[in-house]
């Protein structure tokens, strides 16, 4: 159980986890956010404050999945009486 | 000597490999998630997979998303470990559920007990994670929450975390862009709006005779 950042080797034994590799990791995260501010200071964004977005970023994806989910049901059980709408749905496709 | 140069050589190849593999990851992330063919193949199967749900019993939020859920993990096709653990997840709880309405229906006392001593044990599993995350730097920390966020990575390393984030991000951003065009259409092609006095009426105009 590797509770630190682990130094040492991994369980498969064949890479080790350097710092470089979660750098690249973390800053390919990063570009995959959402940036709201306009100057992107790629060199100087912590680590944390990525993880930090990317914990936000993933649940605000979530409660959008939740949202547009909940319509949908709404959506698709007020449609479920009229058999046209169900042609429509397969010729959206 | 040899020998060390040896290990030299086989060290930098694999932090080349290992850049390579962080880039390549990005790349064929964006790649696979954000091209318009995806999207179209996932709106198809998840219409599908809604048009099954809708012939059986009525249409619930939760089991909307988990067919939404579903079927963007059958898209990924197995190559990420969030996929996996959303599919895999499905056949235990499916299972789970079954055993536990058969023990609700027989004895409701045993479930009680159980449930209490899980609680228990999850108490106090916090609580020792408690204790140790005040040594863990704020990084582990974040990179921990991250892992309860994506399916499957609950307690996987930072390292494995951070690329199933990598490639679940695009996923999820492809599965409300999808869901949101879905959702536009039906309301634009004469989804019923239901007035007061409960008759159905179409909002479009002239697609069909009211």
């Amino acid at each position: 159980m590797s509770s630190r950042r682990s130094r040492q080797s991994t369980s498969n034994g064949t890479s080790r986890i350097t710092d470089q590799q979660i750098i690249d990791l973390v800053s390919k995260l990063d570009q995959l956010l959402p940036e709201m501010r306009s100057n992107r200071r790629s060199n100087k964004v912590p680590a944390n404050k990525v993880l930090q977005e990317t914990c936000n970023y993933i649940r605000d994806l979530h409660k959008e999945v939740e949202d547009l989910s909940e319509r949908l049901s709404q959506l698709l059980s007020t449609v479920d009486a009229e058999s046209p709408e169900a042609a429509i749905i397969r010729s959206l496709i | 000597m040899s020998l060390n140069q040896s290990m030299n050589f086989d060290r930098s190849s694999s932090r080349g490999k290992t850049e390579n593999r962080a880039q390549n990851l990005g790349n064929s992330a964006d790649i696979q998630w954000k091209s318009e063919g995806q999207q179209q193949i996932y709106s198809s199967e998840l219409v599908h997979a809604l048009q099954k749900l809708r012939l059986g019993e009525e249409m619930a939020t939760n089991r909307v998303r988990d067919a939404a859920n579903r079927v963007l993990a059958a898209t990924a096709k197995g190559g990420s470990r969030w996929s996996r653990a959303i599919l895999i997840n499905r056949l235990k709880l499916k299972k789970f559920m079954k055993k536990r309405n058969e023990l609700k229906r027989r004895r409701t006392g045993v479930t009680v007990i159980t449930t209490g001593n899980s609680r228990l044990k999850k108490k106090s599993k916090f609580i020792v994670c408690r204790l140790k995350s005040k040594e863990l730097p704020a990084f582990q920390r974040k990179a921990r929450l991250l892992g309860r966020l994506i399916p499957g990575c609950q307690k996987q390393p930072v390292q494995v975390v951070l690329e199933e984030a990598i490639d679940y991000i695009p996923a999820l951003e492809m599965q409300v862009g999808a869901m949101s065009t879905l959702v536009a259409r039906l309301t634009t092609n004469g989804s019923p709006v239901v007035p007061s006095d409960g008759h159905v009426q179409p909002s479009s105009t002239g697609a069909y005779p009211n």
